[in-house]
C-alpha cells in the first residue's frame, strides 16, 4: 500500500547513513488520507532507522525538500551506537546526498542515495 | 606503533572514522558510494581472513582497513593484498591499516566487570519493575527496561517485558543494569554499567507482531493476537534474585545507592485498561527517564485536541524499519530509549509495557504507546501472574495485602462473594438487554455523550443483586459475528475457549442495579458490527446469560442477520471499509472497538 509511483518527489527511495551503517531513511509513496496511515493530504510515508530504534512516520514534500513528522517507533537503548538520525525533522536533497536537520534547522548529518 | 603485519603504513585513525558497529562491513564516504573494486576487495579480505574488523574510506579519500591485533601476520598480509592494490590504484597511497580490539560483533560497552576503572559492579539482590537491563544477542547488546516481575506456569521467577526488547526472538542472556549509571543519573547512553557476573535469567519467549502494517489493509486483519509486543525473561533461581512486584521510583537516593527497591510504589494487581480510562493518569518506571507520568489521551491544556486511545493498535517501527503492528493504547507521557520493555502503571495497578514512542515536538507533546498488559498476558505461553507487592521471591509467606486474583484482567479488590444465594437477595437478578436487535447504524455512537443522550448502542441491566456489590458484564462475539474481527479484544479461534469481545465491572447502586452500555465506535463502518452477541453478566452470586443482534439498514427486518457467513467472508466491500481512523499522531485507532461506559450512578 505504501508505494505508488504517482508522487512527484525526488526525495523517494532509500537513503543510508555512514555510520551507523544500519541507519538510513526511505521515503515512500503517498500516504492514503485518513486511512490507516492517517496521512494528511500530500504526505507520503517515511520509514527508516537510527541504528538502534526506528524512524518512521511521514514526510511532506516540498521540492528538494521536506518536513518529517514522527510515528511511533521502538525505544531501546544501544550503547556504542551514535543515534544522530533519530533527530531528523527535515531533509534537503543535493544530488544524491540527502542534508538532514534536526528541530532547530541545524544540519546533523548526510545520507546516501543507496544505489539501486 | 608495532604490529603483527609488515610493509604496511600504520596511521592512527581519528574518531570520526569509526565504521560503525554490528558486524564487519563497508563504509562509504558521504559524496559516494564504495567503488565496485573496493567492495571486490572488501568481500575478498572478509573471506580470506577472519581478523578483518572493517574496511572503507578514511579521511581525505584514503581506504582503511581494521585489523585485530595480534592476529596472524601473513594471513592478514594476504587477504589485504587486493585492498592494498585498490587503495594503491585509487589514492595512490597504500591502504592504511589500524589495530583494533576486536571485530564488531557486539555493540556494547565493556561490562563493569571487566571495566578498567572502578571497582566491579555487583548487582543488588532485589529486582523490582521498572529497573534497567541488558540484552545481549547475537546481533548486539542492547539497554531496555524490566516490566513486571511475575510468576510463570510452573512457579518460576520470570519478568514481563517488551518483545522487540529482543528483537521478538526467544534467544538472549540478560543482565542487571548498575542504577547510578542509567541515564535517569547520567543523562548520558556512554555510563551504563552492569553485572556480567551474574546473569540474572534469558529471553524464553518474546513476540513482536508479527503483523506488520503492510499486512493490514482491512479491520478485519486488526488481531490482538497477532499485534503483540510482549515477552518473557526467565530468571536463573540459581543465581539469587529476589523479584519484587514493585515499581522503582527512581528517586535520587534509591538510583545513587544502586538500590531501586528502597523507593518503590506498590503493584497490586493488573487493570484492563477501556475507554473509560480516557482522561487518567498512567505513569511509567524505566532507566532512561525514570518515572513519568501523562494522561491517556492527549492534556487539552496545551491547545490540542484531545484523542484518547485505548485498545487500539499502532504501528511501532523498529531498528530495521519494519513497522510491527502492536495493540495497546496512547498516554501523553515522556519517555525515550531505553524506556522500552518498562513497567506502565495507573495507580497501583499494572496496565503495560513501554512498546514505543514518539518525542515531543514543537507542536507535539510526547506520546507513549504501551502494549496492553491485560490482553497481553492472555498471549503468553501458560499462565504468568504479575507478582504483587508483599509478595516476593524470598518470602512468599507474607500474605499480599490485597488478593492478587487468578485473572488479573479485572479488579482484584473484588470482594469476597461471602453471601449465599439465599442471602441479602430477596429477588433473583434479572438481566435485561434492551434493544435485543439494533440496526447497525443505531449501533454506532461518536461517543458517551451521544450514546446516551440519542439512545444508541445497546443496554444491559442487571436488577436485584446487592447494592455496592460487583457486576461484571461481558460480550462475546457470536459464531455468525462479523465483529469478531472488529472487537477490540479478538475472540480466539478456538470457539470452545472464547474470551469476551469486551468486559467491565460495574459496582451496582443503592437500589441494587447495575447497568452499562456498549457501542460500536464509528470509526468503523457500521456494518462491520453486524452479528450475533452473547451478553454474560456476573454477579457475586450468579451467572445471567442475553443475548442482542446488530442487523443490517434500519433495523426493520428481522431476518437481516444471515449475511454473516463466519467472520472471514464479512458483508462489506473491500473499497469502501475505511475503518482506521487518523489521529492528530497519525495512530491507527481500531475502527471496530467497542466502547462500554458503565452506569454507576442511579438507574
Amino acid at each position: 500500500m505504501a508505494s505508488d509511483e504517482q508522487t512527484s518527489s525526488i526525495l523517494q527511495g532509500r537513503w543510508e547513513a555512514e555510520v551507523p551503517t544500519t541507519a538510513f531513511l526511505e521515503f515512500r509513496g503517498p500516504a492514503p488520507v485518513g486511512g490507516l496511515l492517517g496521512g494528511k493530504p500530500g504526505e507520503g510515508v517515511l520509514s527508516g532507522s537510527d541504528g538502534c530504534n526506528g524512524v518512521g512516520g511521514w514526510y511532506a514534500p516540498d521540492g528538494e525538500t521536506a518536513t518529517i513528522r514522527r510515528g511511533l517507533s521502538t525505544l531501546k537503548a544501544c550503547p556504542g551506537v551514535d543515534t544522530w538520525l533519530s533527530k531528523a525533522s527535515s531533509v534537503r536533497a543535493d544530488g544524491t546526498v540527502l542534508h538532514v536537520y534536526d528541530g532547530t534547522g541545524e544540519e546533523i548529518g548526510v545520507l546516501t542515495r543507496a544505489e539501486t | 606503533m608495532a604490529h603483527p603485519t609488515t610493509g604496511k603504513r600504520f596511521v592512527a585513525l581519528s574518531a570520526a572514522v569509526a565504521l560503525g558497529f554490528g558486524g564487519a562491513m563497508i563504509a562509504g564516504p558521504a559524496s559516494a558510494a564504495p567503488s565496485t573494486d573496493l567492495k571486490t576487495a572488501a568481500a575478498e579480505a572478509f573471506t580470506s581472513s577472519e581478523s578483518i574488523a572493517a574496511i572503507g574510506h578514511g579521511e581525505d579519500g584514503s581506504l582503511v582497513a581494521q585489523v585485530v591485533a595480534g592476529s596472524d601476520e601473513a594471513e592478514v598480509e594476504k587477504a589485504l593484498e587486493p585492498a592494498n592494490a585498490v587503495a594503491q590504484d585509487q589514492t595512490g597511497e597504500d591502504l592504511v591499516v589500524q589495530e583494533v580490539a576486536s571485530t564488531y560483533s557486539t555493540q556494547s560497552p565493556e561490562p563493569s566487570s571487566t571495566a578498567t576503572d572502578g571497582a566491579a559492579y555487583e548487582a543488588s539482590d532485589d529486582v523490582v519493575a521498572g529497573a534497567g537491563y541488558v540484552v545481549e544477542t547475537s546481533a548486539g547488546a542492547g539497554l531496555c527496561s524490566v516490566g513486571f516481575p511475575a510468576t510463570g506456569p510452573e512457579g518460576e521467577d520470570a519478568i514481563i517485558t517488551a518483545g522487540h526488547c529482543s528483537g521478538g526472538e526467544a534467544t538472549g542472556d540478560v543482565y542487571v543494569e548498575r542504577p547510578s549509571t542509567s541515564n535517569v543519573f547520567t543523562d548520558s547512553y556512554d555510563t551504563a554499567e552492569w553485572d556480567q557476573s551474574r546473569k540474572l535469567g534469558e529471553f524464553t519467549h518474546s513476540q513482536y507482531g508479527p503483523k506488520v502494517l503492510g499486512d493490514v489493509e482491512t479491520d478485519a486483519d486488526l488481531d490482538p493476537e497477532q499485534m503483540q509486543d510482549f515477552a518473557v525473561i526467565t530468571v536463573d533461581e540459581s543465581a539469587g534474585f529476589n523479584l519484587i512486584g514493585e515499581a522503582a521510583t527512581w528517586s535520587e537516593e534509591s538510583g545513587q545507592a544502586d538500590d531501586l527497591a528502597s523507593d518503590t510504589t506498590d503493584i497490586t494487581g493488573v487493570h484492563d485498561v477501556t475507554s473509560e480510562d480516557i482522561g487518567s493518569e498512567v505513569f511509567h518506571s524505566g532507566r532512561t527517564t525514570g518515572k513519568t507520568a501523562g494522561d491517556i489521551g492527549w492534556d487539552e491544556s496545551n491547545g490540542k485536541v484531545s484523542i484518547g486511545i485505548v485498545d487500539g493498535y499502532a504501528p511501532v517501527t523498529d531498528d530495521a524499519g519494519n513497522e510491527y503492528m502492536v495493540y495497546g493504547f496512547a498516554s501523553e507521557t515522556n519517555v525515550a530509549g531505553g524506556d522500552s520493555g518498562g513497567a506502565v502503571m495507573m495507580g497501583d495497578k499494572a496496565v503495560g509495557v513501554v512498546s514505543g514512542g514518539i518525542e515531543a515536538s514543537a507542536d507535539m507533546p510526547a506520546m507513549l504507546w504501551t502494549a496492553e498488559l491485560a490482553e497481553g498476558l492472555t498471549h503468553l505461553p501458560g499462565d504468568y501472574e504479575i507478582k504483587t507487592s508483599g509478595e516476593s521471591t524470598e518470602d512468599p509467606s507474607e500474605t499480599p495485602s490485597e488478593d492478587p486474583t487468578e485473572e488479573p484482567t479485572e479488579d482484584p479488590t473484588t470482594p469476597a462473594p461471602t453471601p449465599t444465594e439465599t442471602d441479602d437477595a430477596d429477588v433473583d437478578a434479572e438481566l435485561s438487554v434492551d434493544p435485543q436487535e439494533i440496526a447497525a447504524e443505531r449501533f454506532l455512537a461518536e461517543d458517551e455523550e451521544q450514546a446516551e443522550s440519542d439512545d444508541r448502542g445497546v443496554k444491559y441491566t442487571v436488577e436485584g443483586v446487592e447494592p455496592g456489590s460487583e457486576v461484571l458484564f461481558e460480550t462475546f462475539t457470536g459464531s455468525d459475528a462479523a465483529s469478531a474481527n472488529a472487537g477490540s479484544e479478538e475472540a480466539p479461534a478456538e470457539e470452545t475457549d472464547q474470551e469476551p469481545a469486551k468486559s467491565i465491572t460495574v459496582t451496582a447502586n443503592e437500589d441494587g442495579v447495575a447497568q452499562s452500555r456498549i457501542w460500536g465506535m464509528t470509526t468503523a463502518e457500521a456494518e462491520a458490527y453486524i452479528g450475533e452477541y452473547d451478553v454474560v453478566a456476573q454477579t457475586e452470586e450468579e451467572t445471567l446469560e442475553g443475548s442482542f443482534s446488530v442487523v443490517a439498514g434500519d433495523g426493520d427486518q428481522g431476518e437481516g442477520g444471515d449475511e454473516g457467513e463466519g467472520g472471514e467472508d464479512l458483508p462489506r466491500t473491500g473499497s469502501t471499509v475505511a475503518p482506521l481512523a487518523a489521529g492528530a499522531a497519525g495512530l491507527v485507532a481500531l475502527g471496530g472497538a467497542l466502547v462500554y461506559v458503565a452506569r454507576r450512578r442511579q438507574a
